[in-house]
């Protein structure tokens, strides 16, 4: 298939994607008014304008709503994962025998136990090692989870909802459909590199089920390494859809007459295709940039996005990549400044969007990249990913839930 | 978030409090576009008491600075807090509409 036809399928297959989760959302709300139990009937004589509400008994048996009380999986193993509670107590840990596994090494064996009673659900910490948290706050006995409310176990958020299953039904559906588009984008991302003079890592993790995150890496000759990260404005499926267009642009090449070795020209390039009037509004930030293995330098050019950073192989050295350039997309203008460098020998250069430092704390405090960027100089981790580290303990700092905006992390290892 | 807006000798003047991220953005994007678009006004912002910009922010206001310049109208920000205004460095939200220290520049340089 071509480009052009490439193209304009995926265009056609998210038009009808966002068109089915529309069309699912207003039937799922549709629905509102068939349930009440009570419908209103006028009766009129002269001088009375009384409204006189009446039992309708012949509503049909379907609108009789049932409601459970689920567990849903905010954030960690399972993001998305939801499970009802029936009168029988259920167990939360990692081990298999338990009613609800969570595979995690900070969740212990048996953890905490729910309990459904008289239409409320009460949690109990099982004397877990790390804690059981209802809304941020640590239980020691058993407490009340009530709907709407948080229950933090480990790194894993699950969120209390008590639900029609006629609601549930709906947003499971809506729930596949978002999995399938998690799933496109993510499958549009590269896969490490794991061998060789240049390695890639990465870890992503959006804050809705799809996010406006993605980035991108790959050979252009034998002689050039190129790798970017996009952050489109706002998250969520139209946030994805353009992300999307970015990334498939970027991924074929689809530039006419553009060197793709030459970061201000593809920014220029980039920024003359995707004006926000015709995209909906949205913008985008971008940091790219291309390695010459040959002389070892890096070629690099900044849309409105924060440096990347060049960190040394003892990690005393943090070194921001930044040049002067504006949003992508909102005026076609612009220009984008170049720069370039010589990297040291066995340097890793981190590529993130700003859902990793633009994040509130436990206590309610805004943190921002200044309290972010120590972390670099940490210690890895045996058997985890440097990517994969950085969000963990940027997860152990910030507030229960989802984080607000998406997590994308790009490690590339110039060795 | 909350916003306050009033209007003198013509020009609209908004203060916004709060957390400028998507659901702040929701609360008052409705509010701040039919007041300030419709009429076609000058406006100047206060972000004294904005702690927190995300892009959902950014763009509602490159959005309404967009659609004040097509009517002749501009709009100006006014005393941004360190974290914000770093935001606005990073983006050079600065090449797109005037952002100043303080309510009386804003003033001048929305009146023209």
């Amino acid at each position: 298939m071509g480009k052009p036809r490439a193209a304009f399928s995926l265009c056609i297959w998210l038009h009808d994607f966002v068109l089915a989760c529309s069309l699912r959302r207003e039937r799922l709300f549709s629905v509102l008014p068939e349930q009440s139990e009570f419908m209103p009937q006028r009766e009129e004589s002269p001088g009375d304008r009384t409204t006189i509400f009446r039992r309708d008994d012949t509503l049909p048996a379907e609108t009789q709503e049932e409601f459970g009380h689920y567990l849903v999986v905010l954030s960690g193993a399972g993001l998305g994962r939801r499970f009802r509670l029936e009168g029988e107590p259920v167990t939360i840990g990692r081990d298999a025998a338990c009613g609800f596994v969570l595979a995690s090494p900070d969740v212990s064996r048996r953890h905490c136990r729910l309990q459904l009673v008289a239409d409320e659900v009460f949690a109990t910490d099982l004397g877990s090692t790390n804690g059981t948290y209802i809304d941020g706050k640590r239980i020691t006995d058993t407490m009340p989870l009530p709907d709407g409310s948080t229950l933090e176990i480990g790194q894993q958020v699950l969120k209390h909802e008590r639900r029609s299953t006629r609601e549930v039904q709906a947003a499971q559906e809506i729930d596949r459909d978002l999995e399938k588009a998690r799933n496109y984008v993510l499958a549009l991302l590269p896969v490490p590199i794991n061998s060789g003079p240049i390695q890639a890592e990465w870890f992503i993790v959006p804050s809705a089920k799809v996010g406006g995150d993605a980035f991108g890496y790959a050979a252009l000759d034998s002689d050039h390494f190129v790798s970017y990260l996009i952050d489109v404005s706002g998250h969520g499926v139209g946030a994805a859809m353009l992300s999307v267009s970015i990334l498939n642009v970027l991924r074929q090449r689809a530039l006419p007459g553009t060197d793709f070795r030459r970061p201000a020209e593809v920014l220029a390039r980039l920024n003359a295709m995707f004006q926000m009037e015709n995209h909906n509004g949205m913008f985008f930030t971008i940091w790219y940039g291309v390695f010459r293995l040959s002389d070892r330098t890096l070629a690099y050019a900044s849309g409105g996005h924060h440096p990347a950073y060049l960190v040394s192989s003892d990690r005393t050295e943090v070194l921001p990549l930044k040049t002067r350039g504006p949003l992508v997309g909102v005026a076609d203008d612009y220009e984008f400044e170049e720069a370039t460098m010589r990297v040291p020998d066995d340097s890793a250069l981190h590529i993130f969007s700003d859902g990793v430092f633009e994040i509130a704390d436990r206590e309610g405090r805004q943190l921002g990249l200044g309290d972010f960027l120590p972390l670099l100089g940490r210690p890895a981790i045996e058997g985890r990913s440097e990517p994969q580290r950085l969000y963990q303990t940027v997860r152990a700092y910030a507030r229960p839930g989802p984080l607000d905006d998406d997590f994308s992390y790009l490690v590339v290892k110039l060795s | 978030m909350d916003i306050e807006i009033t209007t003198v000798e013509s020009i609209a003047r908004v203060r916004l409090k709060g957390r400028l991220d998507t659901p702040g953005v929701d609360q008052v994007e409705g509010k701040f576009t039919s007041s300030v678009v419709t009429g076609g006004k000058n406006t100047v912002v206060d972000l004294s008491q904005v702690s927190f910009i995300a892009s959902m922010g950014l763009r509602m206001f490159i959005g309404i600075a967009k659609a004040l310049k097509r009517q002749n109208a501009r709009m100006v920000l006014f005393a941004p807090q360190s974290q914000v205004n770093e935001v606005f460095n990073t983006v050079l939200l600065h090449q797109i509409l005037p952002i100043v220290a303080d309510e009386a520049e804003a003033v001048r340089f929305a009146a023209g």
